[in-house]
């Protein structure tokens, strides 16, 4: 039984209309502000990869991202960010290269979107909770982000490990 | 292969051909439900044209009565080229201007409204230059721009319902340095039932720029130029637009009421 289920799961998968699926996240990211634009969508049958994605947000240019890689299992769903380049704005307040960011959600915890962002500023984890929408935030700053991005570091509280936390309701 | 077999791989394939179909019509069916086009942002030209405010105090108050129509703004006397203007301080309808003589630069005069200088009599005040009168000709002496910045540097205080005169050095030098702006000043949105509807100041650090700009903590801005701040990209427009912003009308909520604070940037 369980073989028919992963057979299943599989088959749905590989026929599943992900660019649309992916559509549709766009039209419901659209309200909140957030659009993506001049992607390349190609399906992998298994997975979704998105190229050369621009990033708004609140119509500010905010983000050039190199790859993405949006996989769907249900149970458990990942989106991978590769090469993030922030623009001219947000570049003012972190440093602009961020090699990568994995987005997961599975059903082990399903009241939280947890990620792991790696950049030049350094690294941090992030949890959004779905019921109470809030997204907090555990920075572990470089050098470089302590050292040119002192003002922004200010805007978060520091605990006694050096870590920096940041919380924002959505 | 015998009977039993062959009905068992005959299930099996059955059982995979029924996955398949299920499969196919659920992406058909989630084909039909779901959007065929993204979304893209298509970027409107944002324009900001220039701003003139118009005061009515100023027709009513002139700040200084000038007689006589004819203002040259050429140095056409020897006297006068022989002047340099190195400082200034006005107000409503009063002042006064720092002269010297561009020989002795250091051996400097005080000349009040109405008050004579080497026979040139002091008459109007403006933001970079003083009218001097001489006869029936006027004539326009600028302010130094060295001393005009060094005035800007020493932030002449801010009084209210005239308009605060910026350097546009100083602002541009400043608008590189994000992250100073950003320990001088703290700004968080204000929104009413999901919309924005201005920046609340919620502090200034004393003897910065932000200090002498007549902003206090807790003011709410709502407008610049008399556009309402609707999104982040109109406050980052302005910003962005600084260099070409010759005047700007800030609108900010005070106590629940509507304050005007205006500046001009030379």
């Amino acid at each position: 039984m369980i073989g028919y289920g992963v057979l299943t799961l599989v088959t749905v998968l590989y026929f599943l209309p992900k660019a649309n699926l992916y559509y549709k996240l766009e039209h419901e990211l659209q309200p909140q502000g957030i659009i993506i634009h001049n992607e390349h969508i190609d399906d992998k049958r298994l997975w979704l990869e998105i190229l050369d994605a621009e990033l708004y947000v609140q119509k500010i240019e905010s983000m050039h991202i190199h790859r993405a890689n949006i996989m769907l299992f249900g149970l458990y769903n990942t989106i991978d960010l590769e090469q993030i380049t922030l623009a001219s704005t947000p570049g003012q307040f972190v440093p602009k290269n961020i090699q990568s960011a994995q987005f997961r959600y599975g059903l082990y915890d399903p009241l939280n979107i947890n990620a792991t962002v790696l950049g030049d500023f350094g690294k941090a984890e992030i949890r959004l909770n779905l019921y109470d929408r809030i997204m907090t935030a555990n920075v572990e700053a470089s050098k470089l982000m302590k050292s040119k991005f002192s003002a922004t570091l200010k805007n978060l509280t520091r605990d006694k490990k050096g870590v920096y936390h940041y919380e924002y309701s959505f | 292969m015998n009977i039993a077999s062959k009905v068992w791989a005959v299930s099996i394939l059955t059982r995979l051909i029924v996955i398949i179909i299920i499969a196919k019509v659920l992406g058909l069916l989630f084909l039909w439900a779901l959007p065929n086009e993204g979304v893209d942002f298509y970027e409107q030209k944002r324009m900001l044209p220039p701003y003139h405010p118009y005061t009515v105090g100023a027709i009513i108050e002139p700040a200084v009565i000038i007689k006589g129509s004819k203002v040259d703004v050429q140095y056409l006397d020897a006297g006068i080229n022989s002047m340099i203007l190195k400082g200034l301080y006005r107000k409503k309808e009063s002042g006064y201007i720092i002269l010297a003589m561009k020989a002795k630069p250091k051996a400097t005069e005080i000349l009040g409204i109405g008050e004579s200088y080497n026979g040139y009599k002091l008459v109007q005040i403006k933001p970079s230059s003083a009218i001097l009168e001489r006869g029936s000709l006027r004539y326009t002496l600028e302010l130094l721009i060295n001393d005009l910045q060094a005035l800007r540097k020493r932030h002449a205080p801010f009084i209210e319902g005239e308009p605060y005169q910026m350097s546009r050095t100083e602002i541009q030098e400043y608008a590189k340095n994000f992250g100073q702006i950003l320990e001088d000043i703290n700004i968080i949105e204000v929104k009413n039932r999901g919309k924005l509807k201005g920046f609340k100041i919620t502090r200034i650090r004393p003897n910065t720029p932000f200090s002498y700009l007549g902003l206090l903590k807790g003011d709410v801005i709502i407008k610049v130029n008399n556009e309402p701040l609707k999104s982040y990209a109109d406050a980052l427009n302005i910003y962005q637009n600084i260099h070409n912003i010759k005047e700007i009308e800030l609108i900010v909520l005070r106590d629940n009421k509507e304050k005007e604070l205006r500046y001009e940037i030379h």
